[in-house]
């Protein structure tokens, strides 16, 4: 297991001259206290960098050489830093120093090439070569993994990413996960002894090659052992593409992600352009209507006139209608009359007329005989209809009111247009320094990947069918070399045999160290969670293929949704899981971790603190724990206190605490 | 959590031809070399060619 012994640093970061923390050989727990910005993070840095001799910000990236020193000291015209890190790893000690200094001829430094960067390693006093000590540190301490001994609570955070199937950042933390669980241990194995059974096969296949009674199989052997070495390098070059697609797919999703508010603008903006020109198509229809009535509006002003005179012709066409039908009756019936006269009998019910009758008749004749010598009706009729028709196409909606309507819709629309031009002005701004191309291009690189991943998926699935089917012949030609080659053969085929088996059962453990390792952790990581949360009504944690924890309920059903504290504690939960579980064992060195979790637990993370590992090493500000409350959880476990004191806003000392 | 021990269970329930011994050095080499996978690729080829080697029916005289 690896304990840190002391840490010392020199002009780095607040820290000016030498600085330095002990810490006991004993398990338990050593606090630095400092407030924000006195140095807690940098101190977390100087062990990162001794380990690994690089430093990374917050959001992970790498700082700069050249702004690690302290500024008060480069203001004197001293540049340069170093930090030296005392540890033991199974029973040897380590003095592990990495420096910074100017380099000959520079006087002030500007970037990383003014420096000479210098690390070395001592074990046990002697000094070990730089390819044996970098070796050496990445046995003690893979950097891979460094991120479940040195962390905070953002780090913290990113556990959440294990319960998505797809993350990426999911993917590397697994990995991680796995190799602090020495997994690669038996993943390696598993591929040193494919290779070994490759070769071993080759070998066969030329023993066999020398020998006349088995040259031909082991010509065919050979041959077949060829085209597969052939498809594997297909195979892998296959999966490779899959997987550069697949984190094609997984970074343009999350470049997307981030763009989602650019694509949210742009999308608005695309809606306003298509509101823009839909109302200028109106404009110009209701303009165009406008247009047509003002060019027949003069009608408007006869229109009352017009319609006078149209219904005076229109009534006296009614009453020439009326004298038309009049005189047709009166006609029709002179002629009945006059039919019955001359017949003696009446036209509709042809019975005889008596004598009397007749006269009667007679004297009534000339009163519809009369309408003869007046004017036809029938003659104006035309006329006057013709005059209506006239009349009538001189009418006109045009009316101011209409014309006035038509305006106002036009008016109206400008309107909104001007507001839609207003915002697509706005947005455009806000959309100005962005590039629309690229969004666009995120998301067809994105749609490409997923029809090339189902493309070289298609073509794996065909590529592992066919070498599954000439496994299966060089296995059969295998036997067929067992039965028929010599003693010359025997050591071939025993290395053959012996390393295929080797390469199964490696991979048979693989399968079996997965599963027991997921249940180990699952079980150390509920017991430490169930000592760490104030829920009464959680039960456990379960793990998914990941080493991903859902909270379960004391009902059975998962918890979905939880809050960042509650990730905190699962992630505290996983980690102390981890040190407890891996091969590999060292300190928890964590920065402000306590942030966003409330005070009670707090006070139950402090109290599981030493459970959690040998070593703890926490950097803290006192509103996150108070001296008297951790002096009181943890008891004897807490071997010492560090106080980054204030010089200035430039210099910080650390000062032990007694 | 003994990777050892869980592969060595194993080689004694399923793969109980395979030698103890050879297993083991395979499983150590793995260990001390992770991080030079070049360098455990010749150890492991070296093992089981030390392995046959030491085979009666092997063994010159």
């Amino acid at each position: 297991m690896l304990r840190i012994r002391s840490v010392r640093v020199s002009d780095f970061g607040p820290f000016k001259g030498e600085q330095r923390i002990d810490l006991p050989k004993e398990d338990g727990v050593v606090i630095v206290y400092g407030e924000n910005m006195r140095g807690k993070t940098t101190l977390l840095n100087a062990i990162r960098y001794a380990l690994f001799g690089r430093v990374l910000t917050r959001g992970s990236v790498e700082i700069q050489l050249h702004q690690l020193g302290n500024w008060e000291s480069a203001a004197h015209g001293k540049y340069g830093f170093h930090v030296v890190l005392v540890f033991e790893q199974n029973g040897d000690t380590y003095e592990l120093t990495r420096e910074c200094r100017i380099r000959p001829g520079v006087s002030k430094p500007a970037s990383n090439a003014d420096y000479i960067e210098e690390s070395f390693l001592t074990k046990n006093g002697s000094a070990m070569g730089p390819q044996e000590a970098v070796l050496e540190l990445s046995r003690i301490m893979p950097e891979t993994v460094s991120r479940f001994f040195l962390f905070d609570g953002e780090l913290l955070q990113q556990y959440e990413e294990l319960l998505r199937s797809e993350s990426e950042m999911g993917r590397q933390i697994k990995e991680a996960i796995e190799r602090i669980l020495g997994v690669p241990v038996l993943t390696n194995g598993r591929a040193d002894l494919g290779q070994v059974h490759k070769q071993a096969q080759n070998q066969e296949a030329k023993a066999a090659q020398r020998n006349q009674k088995t040259q031909q199989l082991g010509n065919l052997h050979a041959e077949l052992l060829g085209r597969r070495e052939a498809m594997q390098q297909e195979s892998t070059r296959l999966r490779q593409e899959l997987d550069r697609l697949k984190g094609t797919k997984t970074a343009k999703e999350e470049q997307a992600k981030k763009q989602e508010m650019l694509r949210g603008l742009l999308a608005q903006r695309e809606r306003l352009q298509e509101e823009i020109n839909s109302l200028d198509r109106k404009i110009l229809e209701k303009e165009e209507k406008r247009k047509n009535l003002l060019t027949s509006s003069w009608r408007s002003l006869l229109a009352p006139r017009i319609k006078a005179l149209r219904e005076d012709v229109e009534e006296q066409l009614q009453l020439l209608r009326e004298e038309s039908t009049r005189r047709f009756v009166r006609a029709e019936t002179a002629e009945a009359l006059r039919k019955a006269l001359s017949t003696g009998r009446c036209s509709l019910c042809e019975q005889s007329i008596s004598g009397e009758a007749k006269q009667h008749l007679q004297n009534r004749l000339p009163e519809f005989e009369g309408t003869r010598q007046s004017v036809d009706p029938d003659n104006r009729i035309p006329s006057l209809e013709k005059q209506v028709s006239e009349l009538r196409r001189y009418q006109t909606d045009a009316s101011i009111g209409v014309i006035q309507e038509v305006s106002t819709s036009i008016r109206d629309f400008r309107v909104t247009k001007a507001t839609s031009e207003d915002r697509f002005r706005e947005l455009k701004e806000q959309t100005a320094g962005l590039d629309e191309s690229e969004v666009r291009r995120t998301y067809a690189e994105y749609e490409k990947a997923v029809q090339e991943i189902v493309i070289v998926e298609n073509g794996l699935k065909a590529q592992d069918a066919a070498l599954a089917e000439i496994d299966g012949n060089i296995s059969r030609i295998e036997s067929e070399l067992d039965k028929k080659g010599g003693s010359d053969l025997q050591k071939e085929r025993k290395r053959r045999e012996i390393a295929e088996a080797l390469r199964g059962l490696f991979e048979e453990g693989v399968k079996v160290y997965r599963d027991l390792l997921r249940i180990k952790v699952e079980k150390d990581a509920t017991a430490l969670f169930l000592e760490l949360t104030s829920e009464p009504d959680y039960a456990s944690l379960s793990i998914n293929s990941s080493y991903g924890l859902t909270i379960v309920h004391n009902d059975g059903n998962m918890i979905p949704v939880r809050s960042a504290g509650a990730e905190h504690v699962v992630a505290l939960s996983l980690m102390g899981s981890l040190q407890k579980n891996a091969p590999l064992r060292g300190p928890i060195i964590m920065d402000s971790p306590f942030g966003r979790l409330d005070s009670l637990h707090t006070r139950r993370v402090i109290h599981a603190l030493p459970n959690m590992a040998g070593q703890v090493l926490l950097f803290v500000y006192e509103s996150e724990i108070e001296p008297k409350l951790a002096r009181n959880e943890l008891k004897g476990a807490l071997r010492a206190e560090y106080r980054i004191e204030r010089h200035s806003a430039r210099y910080s000392k650390v000062e032990k605490v007694v | 959590m003994d990777l050892l021990a869980t592969i060595l269970e194993l080689r004694r329930k399923q793969f109980a031809h395979l030698p103890e011994d050879l297993v083991k050095d395979i499983v150590r080499i793995e260990i001390d070399y992770a991080e030079d996978r070049s360098e455990a690729l010749k150890r492991v080829e070296q093992a089981l060619e030390r392995y046959l080697n030491s085979l009666p029916e092997n063994k010159s005289c």
